[in-house]
């Protein structure tokens, strides 16, 4: 359990260093409030936006008055939209979980057995197959194949809504697209793995001893890669933000990432400040999740701690 | 089989059968808040009139002013510094609350003495010349102006002169009964007005649904729901349309048209807007390197009809100074400010050594149509002469500390003057009279001084003899000419795309880009709405 | 987490030798087809300002939007039409070619010099430092990097410099943790003590003994960074965070192309399947050059 507790501390201490490094790289690059107003904002407009929002004392000042906030459930205003950050990215959370949890799912309910199965049969022309398919969906960017999806389905056949979140049906192609990516990367990283694993000694003294195959790869290899799999998917989801962010924006889909993106063009850094604070709980909690997994995978891991 | 799997039917089969009399939107540009008296910009000119409204109205179908009762029945023109109007009785706010004398003298003086900083600069731009209200009786106002003024009733059928609820709004935040900044701020997020729609649903950036206001005074609104939602890229926009999941989209350039018009049940509408697309120089001649040489060359050397022809496929129209036909007898076309003149631009670089400055020019990537081409398109042209200007594509372009903000020196920036009301004073005065946003920001420092540039502009601007009026606006424009602060570029084509079965279009009354929804101002087949 | 990349730790190979000529030579055609593309694109973006028939910037505002020779419209000169300013598309795909494979070459040298100083000092050195080190690359893998991009981004502007640097500062820690287990595990080796009892200063052993050692999987880390970095370099143009117009790059012309993907493709297309081509090619050398540099895996097989 301390290990836990462990893990949880440091990844707080990480937020808080990143957090802390947005604050003030932000402020040294001039006074954050804009774009409020396209077409400009009079001098006494500026003072007046600049006390409401305040940014008007020292740094130090302000750097407390904003941690002081965070212990108060205070997350701070968007500066674009002028309300709380917390109310905008509720809106808006349950959009990207359903497509990034969508497109994970998948991703790991294909991907994982296809770098599986492309491992243990090596030398079959399936997993060159495999491994082609791989080599494409990684190669091919996220936006490009959204892209060519909105082109076929939507513009031309008239079979999908090209973009939005308003049902489950605006989810299909920004699923598939970054259920793509995801899966050409868990197939690679499976594949490696286990190949990697089926080279240990133990698994050839498994199979010098005659044991059947199957008992081989399932009881000694898959167990073992599934140590380094799992904490793979565990980086994919903490990095999240990077893997959603192109699908939201060419499907116009109102989920985090096209609002970090807005953020950061607009330069509203209480929507980026708030952005890396969900960021650090994710990956929190995705941390938890990989250990509890572990834990399970190898009892050796639980004694350890 | 295609059939069955079309998204219209899917969505329909997924979302609840559609109900009828709805309408969808989707615009390049959505407001980040909704408040008449404060904005200005082009994008939140459009989302007002639907719901929010003045105590005069423009007749929107028409170039000319020609004024119709709106939240006041009649008025009167009492001495050149008086008006007097009636109120219209029955009006009632999208929140249920009656719409009462103290709403519309509230609503008014927040705008001529505004306690609210994000008002001020329309404030003096609007009603710099007005100096207050009196309640007459219960249903009887006076406003007063300074000296006289000609343009009373264009500055009340503005939309920021549109009346909004006092008690609402200031119960909104703090104390109830007192008007503070924060109600404002409050009112931005929760907007309420006395339109044909109420704004059921605002955020910010994304959305608006409209729904019809029952207790509406006119014409009960023709849909029951109107949504708009922001689709910044135009081949997204476009997509959505084509592929039925929007009904109508905005800011569809020329070379677009095709694709619209090209597919079965689609058309488009739109014509040359009352807008100028122009670029200025930042921060007058404060030790810019920025001289009046420098602009002068550079505004020679823009040939505007190549841009035209290339971008607008000829379908804009280059002014030859800041004037619109819709000024009527104030329309000046032969007044000759700017002109295309590449030799004179080459000799005076070459006689005041100007060749090798470099400069930025900051441009938003979508929020004018054509922008960054235009852009890209005068870096070329300003290569010609020597001039090496440097792209820089931003979105935020507001803060004064930074490159790029309003007002800060050596740098270029494009900007629009739209034609908030028919009259030089509304568009050209608006952005550059004493009390104009260009000058306020410091975009122009007149070479004849600013006191003399304040004695020029007021004999123009409270002249009512329309020869004498017309002869002291070219004495402004030769002051332009003569310093060149700006370039105005074209009135833009601007189109929007749609089902074939709407009767619909911009228009030409009304300040640009207003989606305009009332009854009679849109006809849909599909939903058995007649104009 | 050390077992994130399938790569070797034992006994170097020595690749500078004609071994690796020898292996590319008796590779299968999919590898050879990869060496010559890759060869013909580094020559083509070389040779580009004699390539290219127009000045990439060089704009004909009246001949916009044309359509590549054999399709109707094309405009004579012209080979892949011109783009949405009239440029000649062809050009642009040179220079663009040319300036992403610039940018991919410098920030994916950034990447590994940044990694691999970090890798060498944090196993060198050990201790505190080593802890320090480990827990920024800890950081590093955690932070997604387009969120580090676009709080640049906000931060300082688009700019080609904050462009370059952003890409040269991502991935770093796939180096710097292949690196430094490398040099722990040599650190300890005998041999590497002997050299020390004869006097050796650190730099010496580093230089001469390690250097030596890590080249392999640095190698190998390289060239799937290349294909990375052309990736992230899209994706940032894409979301309009890139260089700058009018200078092309494969990023930037599809990012620009995508308003006229229904009416004129040909201008986000041709760039787009560049982007793609490259990706690919670099993506299937460096999976080659592991499975060859792998000693154990060829062992194995």
């Amino acid at each position: 359990m301390s290990f836990i507790v462990m893990r949880a501390a440091r990844a707080i201490l990480t937020m808080i260093f990143v957090v802390t490094a947005v604050f003030f790289a932000s402020r040294i690059s001039g006074n954050p409030i804009d774009i409020m107003f396209p077409e400009g904002l009079s001098p006494e407009e500026y003072a007046f936006w600049e006390s409401y929002f305040g940014l008007d004392g020292t740094y130090l000042q302000q750097y407390l008055a904003f941690f002081r906030g965070l212990t108060q459930g205070n997350f701070g205003l968007s500066l674009t939209e002028f309300r709380p950050v917390t109310e905008i990215f509720a809106e808006r959370l349950p959009n990207t979980i359903r497509l990034f949890g969508s497109a994970f799912l998948l991703a790991v309910a294909i991907g994982l057995p296809l770098g599986i199965y492309a491992a243990v049969n090596r030398d079959k022309a399936i997993s060159t197959v495999i491994i082609a398919v791989a080599f494409f969906g990684y190669a091919i960017p996220n936006y490009i194949l959204a892209i060519f999806m909105i082109l076929i389905f939507s513009f031309t056949l008239h079979w999908m809504p090209s973009s939005g979140n308003m049902t489950w049906v605006h989810f299909v192609m920004p699923t598939i697209t970054l259920a793509m990516a995801m899966m050409a990367w868990n197939i690679r990283f499976t594949r490696s793995a286990m190949l990697e694993i089926l080279n240990e000694d133990f698994v050839r003294t498994a199979r010098a001893k005659g044991l059947h195959e199957a008992v081989v790869v399932n009881k000694h290899a898959l167990r073992n890669a599934m140590i380094p799999i799992v904490s793979n998917l565990g980086l994919q989801v903490a990095g999240f933000v990077g893997w959603v962010v192109l699908v939201e924006a060419v499907f116009a889909l109102e989920g985090i990432g096209s609002l970090i993106v807005r953020g950061a063009l607009l330069r509203d850094f209480a929507i980026l400040q708030f952005g890396v604070i969900v960021w650090a709980a994710v990956v929190i909690v995705a941390n938890l999740i990989v250990d509890i997994i572990y834990a399970l995978l190898d009892p050796r891991v639980r004694i350890a701690t | 089989m295609t059939r069955l799997f079309t998204t219209s039917a899917m969505i329909a089969l997924f979302a609840g059968a559609a109900t009828a009399q709805e309408l969808t939107v989707a615009t390049a540009n959505l407001s980040a808040y909704i408040d008449p008296g404060a904005d200005h910009s082009n994008v939140g000119s459009q989302f007002y009139v639907n719901s929010i409204e003045p105590l005069l109205f423009k007749d929107p179908t028409s170039e000319q002013n020609v004024f119709e009762p709106g939240l006041a029945t009649s008025w009167e023109i009492t001495s050149p510094t008086e008006m007097v109007l009636t109120i219209r009785e029955g009006v009632k706010f999208h929140n249920g609350d009656d719409m009462t004398m103290d709403d519309v003298v509230w609503s008014l003086e927040n705008m001529i003495t505004p306690g609210y900083p994000a008002r001020v600069e329309r404030s003096k731009e609007f009603f710099g010349n007005i100096t207050g209200v009196e309640v007459i009786d219960d249903t009887t106002l006076k406003i007063m102006s300074d000296k006289p003024e000609p343009l009373f009733e264009l500055i009340l059928a503005a939309q920021q002169a549109m009346i909004l609820p006092k008690n609402y709004t200031m119960g909104l935040s703090g104390d109830p009964n007192a008007t503070e900044e924060s109600d404002f701020i409050a009112f931005r997020q929760a907007p309420v007005g006395t339109g044909a729609y109420s704004y059921a649903e605002f955020t910010p950036e994304t959305r608006i649904v409209w729904e019809r206001h029952d207790d509406y005074w006119g014409e009960t609104a023709p849909y029951q729901t109107v949504t708009v939602r922001r689709i910044p890229e135009l081949a997204a926009r476009v997509t959505a349309l084509v592929n039925k999941e929007v009904d109508l989209i905005t800011n569809v350039p020329p070379d677009q048209l095709d694709v619209i018009n090209g597919a079965p049940g689609f058309k488009t509408a739109g014509g040359v807007t009352p807008l100028f697309h122009l670029m200025y120089f930042g921060g007058g001649d404060k030790g810019s390197i920025i001289t009046p040489e420098l602009r002068k060359a550079m505004v020679l050397s823009v040939d505007r009809d190549l841009l035209n022809e290339a971008l607008w496929g000829g379908a804009a129209v280059v002014p030859s100074t800041h004037t619109y036909p819709q000024y009527g007898d104030y329309f000046t076309p032969g007044i000759e400010t700017f002109e295309y003149n590449l030799e004179e631009a080459k000799k005076i670089v070459a006689e005041n050594g100007l060749e090798g400055t470099q400069l930025p020019f900051y441009t938003d990537p979508v929020y004018y149509t054509n922008g960054l081409l235009a852009a890209q398109a005068m870096q070329e042209m300003w290569r010609e002469i020597g001039i090496d200007i440097e792209l820089k594509v931003v979105t935020s372009w507001n803060d004064p500390g930074t490159p790029g903000g309003w007002g800060s020196p050596d740098q270029i920036h494009n900007w629009s003057n739209p034609m908030y009301f028919a009259d030089p004073h509304g568009s050209f005065g608006k952005m550059w009279s004493p009390d104009g946003a260009g000058m306020t920001r410091g975009l122009w420092d007149p070479s004849i001084g600013m006191e003399a540039w304040t004695a020029l502009y007021d004999e123009f601007r409270f002249e009512t003899d329309v020869e004498k009026r017309n002869i002291a606006y070219a004495k402004l424009m030769d002051e332009v000419k003569k310093d060149a602060p700006f370039l105005v570029l074209y009135q833009p084509f601007e189109s929007w795309g749609m089902r074939e079965d709407l009767d619909w279009a911009p228009y030409p009354g009304h300040i640009p880009y207003v989606l305009d929804f009332r009854a009679g101002y849109i006809g849909d087949e599909t939903n058995g709405i007649t104009k | 987490m050390s077992t994130a990349e399938t790569l070797p730790n034992d006994a170097p190979l020595n690749w500078r030798q004609s071994k690796f000529v020898k292996a590319a030579l008796g590779a299968n055609w999919l590898i050879k087809l990869c060496f010559v593309i890759l060869f013909v694109l580094i020559t083509v973006a070389l040779l580009a300002p004699i390539l290219a028939p127009y000045d990439p910037n060089a704009q004909s505002l009246l001949s916009r939007l044309k359509p590549p020779y054999g399709f109707e419209g094309a405009k004579e000169g012209y080979v892949l039409g011109t783009d949405e300013l009239g440029r000649d598309l062809y050009s642009r795909l040179l220079y663009g070619l040319r300036f992403t494979l610039t940018i991919a070459l410098i920030g994916s040298i950034m990447q590994m010099v940044i990694g691999a100083t970090i890798g060498i000092i944090s196993g060198y050195v050990g201790g505190a430092v080593d802890n320090f080190l480990m827990g920024l690359v800890d950081l590093q893998i955690a932070f997604p990097f387009t969120l580090m991009a676009l709080l640049a981004v906000a931060v300082f502007g688009t700019d080609l410099t904050v462009f370059v640097i952003i890409i040269g500062l991502a991935d770093w820690e796939k180096y710097a943790r292949v690196v430094r287990g490398q040099v722990l595990a040599i650190r300890e080796a005998p041999y590497i003590d002997a050299v020390r009892v004869t006097g050796a200063g650190p730099y010496r052993i580093i230089r001469h003994h390690m250097l030596a050692n890590i080249a392999s999987p640095i190698i190998v880390l390289w060239t799937f960074g290349v294909s990375n970095v052309i990736l992230l370099e899209s994706s940032l143009s894409f979301l309009g965070l890139g260089v700058q117009p009018p200078t092309a790059t494969l990023g930037s012309m599809t990012g620009f192309g995508r308003d006229y993907l229904a009416s004129y493709p040909h201008i986000g297309l041709v760039p787009a399947l560049m982007i793609m081509v490259i990706a690919l090619v670099f993506l299937l050398l460096g999976d080659w050059l592991r499975d060859t540099l792998d000693v154990r895996l060829k062992r194995q097989a």
